[in-house]
């Protein structure tokens, strides 16, 4: 046998494959949460939009690069 | 064209829902083989259908859902795992090797060669898991890494060659 072989055959005596696992629990529960909670806006996307409200309002030459970066 | 899948692709929510329900296992099942975590494995299999729902309206229902959203899962977990701490990287490396069919191997062999595998880069630990812990072909490892057969090849034979090599530093190794 060779080298790569016989190191191919420790690695799966070592690490074994994966069994058919399943989920512990149906997902689309969190699945249909995260659609509904990413049609809402977030935190972030309220930040985002507060920090170029005020970038426009500071700086109005701004709102061109604002744009031009959308 | 299968109607389904078009319905996918106009961003219709049902169809969407009757995919997640036939393909989760088959999404989970895939990224668990990579990032061998189950509790991970089901939050990405969460991300990987919430992405191809966003990317609904990009789909084109003539190539096949099947490896498109195992692109989407392999690159998921492949970022997964190459942020993972590699003491955790270890434990989920370990987790199915409770029975061994070799019992010639020692504690500390064993332990080398885990030690070995989770110093390897993701790029080479990612084909490595598949191609010899999985034993998945070649080219089901490229269509799903978006590379061809022969970075999988180079890639494999690169991860035997970093195996070798550390397991020879710790005084083990073929």
């Amino acid at each position: 046998m060779n080298q790569d072989e016989e190191l191919k055959q420790i690695i799966r005596a070592v690490i074994h494959p994966t069994p058919d696992l399943e989920p512990r629990s149906d997902l689309w529960p969190r699945m249909s949460q995260r659609i509904s909670s990413g049609r809402r806006w977030n935190s972030w996307d309220w930040a985002a939009l507060a920090v170029m409200t005020a970038a426009t309002a500071a700086f109005p030459g701004s709102l061109a690069l604002i744009l031009f970066s959308l | 064209m299968d109607q389904l899948e078009k319905r996918f692709s106009q961003g219709d929510l049902a169809a969407f829902e009757e995919i997640f329900h036939a393909r989760q296992n088959e999404v989970y099942r895939w990224i668990l083989r990579i990032v061998r975590d189950p509790v991970a494995a089901e939050d990405l299999t969460i991300e990987t259908f919430w992405r191809a729902y966003r990317a609904a309206r990009r789909y084109d229902p003539q190539r096949s859902l099947t490896a498109w959203l195992r692109t989407i899962a392999s690159n998921l977990a492949r970022t997964h795992v190459g942020r993972q701490r590699p003491e955790l990287a270890m434990d989920h490396l370990a987790r199915y090797a409770t029975v061994s069919g070799r019992t010639d191997l020692s504690e500390e062999q064993r332990r080398a060669l885990l030690c070995a595998f989770q110093k390897l880069p993701e790029k080479l630990l990612s084909v490595a898991v598949l191609a010899f812990v999985e034993e998945l072909s070649y080219a089901e490892i490229g269509e799903a890494l978006s590379i061809s057969v022969g970075a999988v090849k180079t890639r494999a034979f690169r991860a035997l060659r970093q195996l070798r090599k550390e397991l020879t530093k710790e005084g083990f190794g073929p």
